[in-house]
């Protein structure tokens, strides 16, 4: 059953930041507009539009310069060894299978100079191998294929860098509400919960989804922080700030789910006097996560709350947990749930009400 | 020592152009129609680790014969209607450009859909084909798993162990800032960012390789560790000593009664014991029966804290659940050296 649903995760959910949708996307519009090229000037070719799509992946890189540094890279490389792959084909089989197997070693070999070559070396390999199977029959071929391979290129850099281009800066504030979309999304699962709207299984089930969901998005944030590139010092401490208090809105998340988890595992009923604070608790960030902003120039995070109000209800569901005749280990439990909703709001709650 | 000092490239190198020239040499006695098949499938099988690699066969495998069988169903549905048969051709590029980078098995499985469409364009596509294909695919899966495992194989075993060293020597530093927190006047835990950071990283890391393990395990069946159980139970105890972490901030600070020191410095060494036990544990591989654990008596320490005068209510729950997150790291040692 795990299997099943991790199988259906991987399925529906591996791309939180719709960033395999968009190069998905792109890709088979680079690869729509090769064939066509390819299918009006030059006898449906396909080894072009293959090299294209190798090509459009070929970008790894931090920075833009060092992405299109990549690509151009990838493409000098794809186009010799394609050719020289179909000049070793011609000239003898026992040559090309050499250095099919001189570029086996070599793909794998320049991997120790980094990350960038990862990946283009073996989409090296792969064209160098197409040679075999789709060599051109003739001279006229030949030079189609080299001008459907040049075409490739302007097709690959236009599309990749300049049609809705991977910024980093983009991602960055794509992310930022998407966090928060499925912080509110976790935090409705809990809610329906304590409003006895779904059952535990279902709300463990749910609510784990969504929180690994919510720790991978945090973790590619993580990556993404490092590759914007700000102007201002100022700026780069408030990007370090605001993971920080994603990374510790993230740990209240979990707090607050482990706690009530414990309370389904232990068959432990809320007591009546602690749902209208809970609920309450809950409507206000769910308010909160709404109203997140972020300033696109400086980076600073606001949202509009009432911070004396969530102070209220906080202070209930606290005294409410304080006033409770129940055994030690259950008001541990309750008492966890209200250190997950102080984590939730914690560096926020530093900010605008202590200060 | 030479072979031992090669860096992971030239041994995946060596592995990789050793796999091509068995497939090359095969097909020059066999009469393989289509050895490219064979060829392309062991190198791109070629892995970081043994256990990667036999996931990752085992999934081309399987994800080859279910998207080819698929894959010739929509080819002769739509063969006569050109409209369906571009749109399934699309969708496949599609989808395995969509896969590539997050799911190894949906990419293949696409893949394969698309090798259908692409063959019935430039020649003909049949069941005969479709047999073809898949032991093809075998062929160059069984070579990429035998180089992978003759020639200078890396184990995902040792990586797992050292992972998980790793990640226990950052709960040693959680572990040890916890209890100097206690007894702090100004509490700010900003200066563990980069401790937050780096644990998640590693424990992602061990994850990862945990799951990649489990496939050198199903293959030896000698192993006695559950890597993926381990790697549940090291995900609790991390979420239990980092929150435990979190919340040491709101405490007061702790009296600093010689009674107490004394308590709370026993309960961090004993808590310190059982990690190195446990990272024992891992550089022993797995031999759970020679280590045992402490059973750490952590409530033993709540009556003295809740006779602290200076302490309001709401002070002596946030050290009992401080109290809480360590007995469940207890229990999850237990666990631990009960697998």
């Amino acid at each position: 059953m795990k299997f099943l649903d991790n199988l259906w995760v991987e399925l529906f959910f591996s791309d939180p930041g719709y960033l395999c949708l968009k190069q998905a996307l792109k890709t088979v519009t680079a690869l729509l507009l090769s064939v066509a090229f390819c299918h009006f000037f030059l006898e449906n070719l396909i080894a072009p539009p293959f090299l294209i799509i190798f090509l459009m992946q070929a970008h790894q890189g931090k920075t833009k310069k060092q992405k299109m540094f990549t690509q151009a890279l990838a493409f000098i490389v794809f186009t010799m060894c394609f050719f020289i792959g179909v000049y070793l084909k011609a000239y003898s089989l026992l040559v090309f299978h050499s250095g099919l197997i001189l570029l086996a070693f070599l793909a794998f070999y320049v991997q120790r100079f980094g990350e960038r070559f990862t990946r283009f070396p073996l989409f090296a390999w792969v064209m160098y191998f197409f040679a075999l199977i789709l060599p051109p029959q003739n001279s006229t071929q030949l030079w189609y294929n080299f001008i459907g391979v040049l075409m490739d290129f302007p097709i690959t850099f236009i599309l990749y860098f300049y049609v809705f281009p991977d910024s980093n800066k983009k991602i960055f504030f794509d992310n930022f509400r998407l966090y928060y979309t499925k912080c509110r999304q976790m935090l409705l699962v809990l809610q329906s919960f304590f409003q006895k709207k779904i059952s535990a299984a279902d709300f463990t089930a749910n609510m784990q989804q969504k929180l690994d969901g919510i720790r991978d998005l945090v973790l590619m944030n993580q990556s993404v922080f490092e590759t914007v590139e700000t102007s201002h010092a100022d700026h780069q401490l408030a990007l370090d700030e605001y993971y920080f208090e994603e990374y510790e809105r993230t740990r209240g998340l979990a707090m607050a789910f482990e706690a009530t988890k414990h309370l389904c595992a232990q068959g432990i009923g809320v007591p009546e006097s602690l749902s209208p604070p809970i609920l309450k608790i809950m409507d206000y960030y769910l308010v909160i996560f709404q109203s997140m902003r972020i300033d696109d120039k400086t980076y600073s995070i606001d949202c509009s709350f009432n911070a004396a109000s969530l102070e209220t209800a906080l202070d209930a569901y606290k005294n409410a947990v304080l006033r409770l005749d129940l055994p030690e280990n259950q008001l541990t439990i309750f008492w966890n749930l209200y250190l997950g909703f102080i984590q939730m709001s914690k560096v926020m709650r530093d900010k605008y009400v202590y200060r | 020592m030479f072979i031992a000092n090669l860096r992971p490239s030239t041994r995946l190198a060596l592995q990789a152009s050793i796999a091509l020239t068995c497939v090359i040499v095969l097909s020059s006695f066999l009469p393989l129609d289509h050895a490219y098949w064979a060829m392309i499938t062991a190198m791109l099988l070629i892995s970081q680790t043994l256990g990667e690699g036999l996931k990752k066969a085992s999934e081309r495998v399987l994800m080859t014969i279910l998207g080819g069988v698929v894959g010739t169903a929509l080819y002769f549905v739509s063969k006569d209607v050109p409209t369906l048969f571009l749109i399934f051709i699309v969708s496949s590029v599609f989808f395995i450009i969509y896969y590539f980078d997050t799911s190894f098995r949906f990419a293949v499985f696409f893949m394969t859909i698309s090798v259908v469409f692409l063959f019935a364009m430039l020649k003909s596509w049949n069941a005969d084909l479709l047999l073809v294909r898949i032991y093809e695919t075998i062929i160059g899966a069984f070579f990429a798993i035998f180089t992978g495992a003759v020639v200078l194989p890396i184990r995902a075993a040792n990586k797992l162990n050292r992972s998980a060293e790793e990640l226990i020597t950052q709960l040693e530093a959680v572990l040890d800032n916890l209890f100097k927190f206690l007894f702090l006047d100004k509490k700010d835990h900003r200066q563990f960012k980069k401790l937050y950071a780096n644990i998640v990283v590693q424990f992602l890391l061990f994850r990862k390789v945990a799951k990649i393990t489990s496939f050198e395990r199903w293959a030896r069946a000698i192993d006695p560790k559950d890597p993926t159980r381990m790697a549940e139970k090291l995900r609790a105890l991390t979420y239990y000593l980092t929150t435990a972490l979190h919340i040491v901030q709101l405490i007061p600070v702790a009296p600093h009664t010689p009674l107490l020191i004394e308590k709370l410095e026993s309960l961090k060494k004993d808590f310190l014991e059982n990690l190195s036990r446990l990272k024992s544990f891992f550089s022993e591989n797995g031999q759970a029966a020679k280590i045992e654990f402490l059973d750490i008596p952590v409530s033993n320490c709540l009556n003295d804290f809740k006779s602290v005068e200076t302490w309001s209510k709401e002070d002596y729950f946030n050290f009992r659940a401080l109290m809480y997150n360590l007995s469940c790291a207890n229990a999850i040692f237990a666990d631990f050296f009960g697998l």
